[in-house]
């Protein structure tokens, strides 16, 4: 326990860098509060809807207006398609998103019905608000939702009504060919009979009674029904799906901007501790004070451990402060599992703590603390998601992120919140992000020197 | 057996030479001083012997420890004082102090006494609760030789302690190695101040270039001198025949040290050899435009002994 002297120190330092101090805790509550208020509608559905968007259907049919029906069914996304009893009209659109009321405007073009129903490709109209980007994304990743479920109904009536005109003409052709048998049958029976009656005197030719053949067809309507039904409950899932696109999910309490936000910037001011590791060895190599350390009985182990353990420890403070801050002041639902949200917080330390000493036996001067570390710091943040939510981002953006220690918190951190998942559903992240911590104290032990 | 031994010792730093075959021996209760101009390798030379930097070739023990050995015994009996202040400014200086001694093992109530008996003998108790940064150079310096001492070091090295300090902090810093010249504590003491080398310490050793050039006890090496040394500035050059006249005829030299128009005499008394030498020079008609009169110091041996002043 050489090194517990060396840990008190340096808490003590940081305790006093009113510097670090308000960027590590300050900042991300800063950033929360402003985020979470800004952003409050997009993500808060359910108690008022809160993102209109204007809808112009062109086409008018059963199907669009089906289509209509389940895109009001998401919460948090109202649809408008008229104003004052007046229907919009397409060329309504611009107008409707330059006059701030929309951030979106959806047109359903003409044919939407016929072409859904034969299977083809249709695309929807969007005219977006670019100053809404954020939210109208969001509305794009819903939309996209609603069609492939509703798309995927009438691939799979098709599909039905295929089958069952298959099996029709299956069983019909059986029967047709039965009775043609049995006609044959019958006619030959009808012969033999009719020549015997012959055969005796005064009698009747036999004539056979014509007999109506023909299949009635089954009685389709209700198989189809119950077919339909059981293709619907599984294609069920992606309306789910969707659902949580907007953040309001069925199976636990409903997210709001809090668990986006105070995960979001808990991961991403965690790894600020990089910039005060990366300052404190410098100040120590450039001061002598390392040196003087290890002039005592202290072995450079000892004092590895003792510079990383206080970051380790900050870091860990600064989710317990923010996740507190979120349930207490601003009601955050902490999820099902504080046993899985302790575990992710120890190996997003972990890690943040890695790339801290990484950095910390990288930088050579100040300068490169503030460039280097901010650079890479504030970009693994924004690729990580911490900043854009990950569902917005395109898929390959989404795959980049898994590079990043952020994202593999923050899903972790989401999945636990949002999703009311347990500790064994986070083993993943924990064990990635564990990973990447291994990665970066390698590297640190190999390139570190405490002399200059 | 002595409490310090360095046979042979070198550092090399790739081509460049830096220490080039140090041998000492240091006694227990000794204050040994290294004298040397900027970059003639003190720092260079103890903080291979404090166990901080690698020793490229030779042999150090320390206290019966092979330094290549148990370093961790080395270290835990002494102490280092470092050429430039190594504190934390932003903790104050109770604190820093109660690192430092937690680093040797030092624990709630005998670390607290150690440290309020240093801050006492350094006379900064007052200043205890400042942070480090708002104090004087000379403040700072006295804090930076306590941290040094919390764990009664048998073996303090000290590198240039006094560097720019006010006189009052110096007084205080020399009182204090004379308070552990009396506990009987081992000092090795590097220094580029005449002065402070010849009032401290018992033994000097004058490094110049990573090599000792002179050594012995700070007696010996002043009385190597003498009465000092005159110097003459002649309008032209003195054979060596003249000079061996007048060194013959004059017994208060003791030695003659001569470089074309410039000839140094070693004598017993500057005072008196003065008017006998002059007169004698003008007697063979030789002009002298100038007398430089040095008083038998540190000083006046270094520069003896390498033509260089000490201080750049
Ligand atoms: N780490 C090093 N790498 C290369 N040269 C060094 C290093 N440390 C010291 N030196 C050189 O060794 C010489 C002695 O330095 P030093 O021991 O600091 O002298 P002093 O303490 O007597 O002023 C100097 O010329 C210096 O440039
Ligand atoms: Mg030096």
């Amino acid at each position: 326990m050489k090194f517990l002297p060396i840990v008190k120190k340096d808490l003590k330092l940081i305790l006093k860098d009113k510097a670090a101090m308000i960027v590590l805790f300050l900042l991300p509550v800063m950033f929360i509060s402003v985020m979470s208020f800004a952003l409050m509608p997009v993500f808060n559905g359910g108690h008022d809807p809160t993102v209109s968007i204007a809808l112009i259907d062109l086409d008018k049919t059963e199907e669009s207006k089906g289509f209509i029906e389940r895109l009001r069914d998401v919460q948090g996304i109202t649809v408008v398609t008229e104003s004052d009893g007046t229907v919009f009209k397409e060329s309504d659109a611009e107008r409707l998103i330059l006059g701030n009321s929309y951030p979106m405007a959806v047109v359903i073009p003409q044919e939407f019905g016929k072409k859904v129903k034969g299977n083809e490709k249709v695309t929807l109209g969007g005219f977006i608000d670019p100053a809404q980007y954020n939210t109208s994304s969001i509305i794009v990743k819903a939309l996209e939702g609603v069609s492939s479920t509703y798309s995927a109904l009438f691939t799979i009536e098709n599909m039905v009504d295929n089958q069952i005109a298959e099996v029709n003409e299956a069983v019909n052709d059986r029967v047709t060919e039965m009775s043609d048998l049995y006609e044959e049958k019958i006619d030959e029976l009808t012969a033999e009979l009719d020549k015997l009656a012959q055969s005796f005197p005064g009698g009747t030719p036999v004539e056979r009674e014509p007999i109506e053949v023909g299949y009635m067809g089954l009685e389709t309507e209700s198989m189809r029904d119950t077919l339909l039904q059981q293709a619907n409950d599984s294609v069920g899932e992606p309306l789910i799906t969707v659902k949580e696109y907007l953040g309001v999910s069925e199976k636990v309490e409903k997210p709001d901007a809090f668990q986006q936000n105070v995960p979001g910037y808990t991961v991403m001011f965690v790894f600020f501790i990089v910039m005060f590791a990366g300052r404190s060895f410098l100040a120590e190599r450039k001061d002598g004070t390392f040196r003087r350390i290890l002039s005592a009985p202290i072995g450079k182990w000892n004092l590895f451990i003792g510079k990383m353990i206080p970051n380790f420890l900050i870091s860990l403070i600064q989710c317990f402060v923010m996740f507190a801050i979120g349930h207490f002041l601003f009601k955050m639902s902490l999820g099902n599992s504080i046993l899985g949200l302790i575990g992710i917080s120890l190996c997003l330390a972990w890690a943040s703590t890695a790339i801290g000493m990484l950095i910390a036996s990288l930088v050579k001067s100040e300068t490169q603390i503030v460039g280097v570390s901010m650079m890479i710091v504030l970009t693994l943040a924004a690729l990580g998601g911490t900043m854009v939510p990950l569902f917005v981002m395109p898929d390959l953006m989404q795959k980049i992120a898994l590079f990043t220690p952020h994202a593999w918190a923050l899903t972790g951190y989401q999945s636990l919140l949002v999703r009311g998942m347990g500790l064994s559903d986070v083993w993943l992240n924990m064990l990635v992000l564990f990973l990447f911590g291994m990665a970066f104290i390698t590297v640190a032990v190999w390139r570190l020197r405490f002399d200059e | 057996m002595s409490i310090i031994e360095a046979a042979n010792v070198e550092k090399r730093y790739g081509d460049l030479h830096v220490i080039k075959g140090i041998d000492v021996t240091i006694e227990e209760g000794q204050v040994f001083g290294l004298l040397g101009p900027n970059g003639a390798g003190k720092t260079t030379f103890i903080s291979m012997l404090s166990a901080q930097l690698p020793i490229t070739s030779g042999q150090v023990t320390i206290d019966g420890f092979d330094i290549h050995v148990s370093t961790k015994e080395i270290k835990r009996r002494i102490g280092v004082v470092p050429q430039d202040i190594a504190l934390y400014p932003e903790l104050n200086a109770y604190d820093n102090l109660k690192f430092f001694g937690a680093l040797y093992g030092l624990k709630r109530k005998e670390l607290k006494e150690k440290i309020d008996w240093i801050l006492t003998l350094v006379g900064l108790k007052d200043r205890a609760s400042d942070p480090v940064k708002n104090y004087s150079g000379g403040m700072k310096r006295r804090i930076n030789i306590a941290a040094a001492l919390l764990h009664d070091p048998r073996i303090i090295f000290m590198d240039e302690p006094t560097v720019g300090i006010d006189p009052q902090s110096r007084n205080k810093i020399y009182e204090l190695i004379h308070f552990l010249k009396e506990q009987k504590r081992t000092i090795i003491y590097t220094t580029h101040y005449m002065e402070e080398a010849s009032n401290l310490c018992d033994t000097i050793a004058i490094l110049d270039g990573g090599r000792i050039i002179e050594i012995g006890t700070t007696v010996d090496l002043l009385k190597k001198l003498h009465g000092g040394i005159l110097e003459f500035h002649l309008d032209q050059d003195m054979g060596s025949k003249e000079i061996r006249t007048i060194m013959d005829t004059h017994d208060c030299i003791i030695e003659c040290l001569q470089a074309k128009e410039k000839v140094g005499f070693i004598v017993t008394n500057t005072q008196e050899a003065l008017q006998t030498i002059l007169g004698s020079l003008s007697a063979k008609g030789i002009k002298v435009s100038s007398v430089n009169t040095m008083p038998p110091t540190l000083e006046t041996l270094f520069l003896h002994l390498t033509g260089k002043e000490l201080r750049e």
